[in-house]
């Protein structure tokens, strides 16, 4: 190295000493370290049969809906709905596209679920918690 | 030295720091996998790949950092520094490995490009604790490529020593991003005092390395010696240079290694035509000045390196007086031939 790129070396390195300390104490200002041992999961109802399993949780005043697909649904676009107060069809929480996991968000509390096709205008599945 | 280029300059010594790095990366991978399966069996093959080997190009990443102000301050590191390019290939394969895989993993299934969809996933982009880490890891991976791909000695030649080693310094913004990335994406998902401990101890200790090496260079290029009246610089005492090697100095902006061999004094640039090493940190071998980097030789009474080599370094005049050795601080054309002076 000759005089120029030394001094750019340490330059280099004084500013990555300076500015880097910097971010990183105001990246982990921001964390939350105990979170994993503050938030508690309550269930709330869950409800399953051959095709699908679901399983609601409150955590931290919000609710999660769980929903385990075993079987096809038979169905070009299912969407998936919450119940209201009345048993009726009430929010929509989200679309099913196959067999697998799904979780899906939502601030109400949930009395169970309707999944429709809405192409068809047909019911697929309906369950109460 | 070598007089043409070749894909992977091999001799019987990088061939054994090759195996070291080989199996050092193998037994890391397997350990970690095998901790991964033990403590965390859950856990899908690609999340452990990816986390496998962005974990092992981290941890090349400080040891690559950590070798050049270690043989700056001691020059028993300097065998490391002498295989510190094929380590660098090497952790650029891993990163490169980590990074497909999570593009692959995380990015492929969308209805867009999976290059685009690193950048627009998530564009909380004012955040700085939820800031997109991806796109820090793939701008760290485009200069790490950069770096890998210019890795040889036909791109040290075109480029010269001075522009390749100031585009290599962007090591350092590499260094920068791979650690936000890895404290953003690690601690976005996952927040571990643990995983925070340990990079904040590697900043500090390679930071702190290459300040102490960089101020001790400072002192040297703060050399300023008295002239005598016909302008010559007083440097030193002749006996201040142990047999066979040399003492640096600084004459102007350039450093000057002046060498004391066979009962004789010579004076030659300090900086290896190669890569730029220290040549006065070297040692006579053969009658030749040989630099501890790479090993590229120079006769120490012209700067030339003998045939069929044909680098040259520039040479200067010296002069006794009563023990004490003196300079001419303009330096006489690269390869020119200067009577040593006898001590």
């Amino acid at each position: 190295m000759d005089a120029n790129l030394r001094k750019r070396h340490k330059y280099s390195w004084l500013l990555l000493a300076i500015i880097l300390p910097i971010l990183l104490i105001l990246i982990i200002k921001d964390l939350n370290f105990n979170q994993p041992e503050n938030i508690s999961y309550e269930t709330n109802g869950s409800s399953s049969n051959n095709m699908v399993d679901a399983n609601l949780t409150k955590s931290d005043g919000a609710y999660i809906l769980e929903l385990n697909v075993k079987y096809p649904l038979k169905s070009a676009s299912s969407v998936i709905y919450a119940l209201n107060m009345k048993g009726e069809k009430g929010t929509k929480l989200g679309q099913i596209k196959g067999i697998g996991s799904y979780t899906f968000p939502s601030e109400k509390e949930i009395q169970g679920i309707i999944i429709q096709d809405v192409l068809k205008n047909e019911e697929i599945l309906k369950m109460e918690f | 030295m070598g007089l043409d280029y070749k894909l992977v300059l091999w001799n019987k010594h990088k061939k054994t720091y090759d195996k070291i790095i080989a199996l050092g990366m193998v037994l890391y991978l397997v350990l970690f996998i095998a901790l991964t399966l033990a403590f965390n069996p859950e856990t899908i093959a690609e999340t452990m790949i990816i986390r496998a080997f962005g974990s092992l190009a981290v941890i090349m990443l400080h040891i690559i950092l950590v070798i050049g102000p270690l043989s700056r301050l001691n020059p028993q590191f300097l065998p490391i520094l002498y295989n510190r390019r094929h380590l660098g290939v090497s952790m650029f394969l891993a990163a490169l490995i980590h990074g497909v895989f999570a593009i692959i993993h995380f990015h492929t299934l969308g209805n867009v490009n999976s290059i685009y969809a690193v950048f627009t996933s998530n564009m909380d982009y004012g955040s700085l604790t939820n800031f997109p880490f991806q796109v820090l890891g793939f701008l760290a991976l485009l200069i790490l490529f950069f770096m890998a791909s210019t890795s040889h000695d036909f791109f040290l030649k075109n480029l010269s020593p001075n522009v390749w080693k100031g585009l290599h310094m962007l090591v350092y913004v590499a260094y920068a991003l791979i650690l936000l990335h890895v404290f953003l994406g690690a601690f976005q998902q996952e927040t571990s005092v643990f995983t925070i401990g340990i990079l904040v101890l590697g900043f500090i200790v390679i930071s702190s390395l290459h300040l102490v090496a960089a101020f001790k260079e400072s002192k040297v290029d703060g050399f300023k010696g008295e002239k005598d009246t016909g302008g010559w610089l007083k440097v030193c005492d002749v006996h201040e240079i142990p047999e066979d090697r040399a003492k640096i100095f600084s004459v102007g902006k350039k450093r000057v290694a002046i060498f004391k061999y066979d009962g004789k004094l010579s004076a030659i640039h300090n900086v290896c035509k190669h890569q730029g090493g220290p040549l006065g940190e070297g040692k006579i071998v053969d009658g030749c000045v040989t630099c501890p980097w790479h090993g590229y030789q120079y006769l120490p009474h012209n700067g030339q390196s003998p045939p069929p080599f044909t680098e040259k370094v520039a040479t200067y005049e010296l002069r006794l007086d009563n023990d004490m050795i003196y300079i001419n601080p303009i330096g006489l054309e690269e390869g020119t031939e200067v009577e040593p002076i006898l001590c």
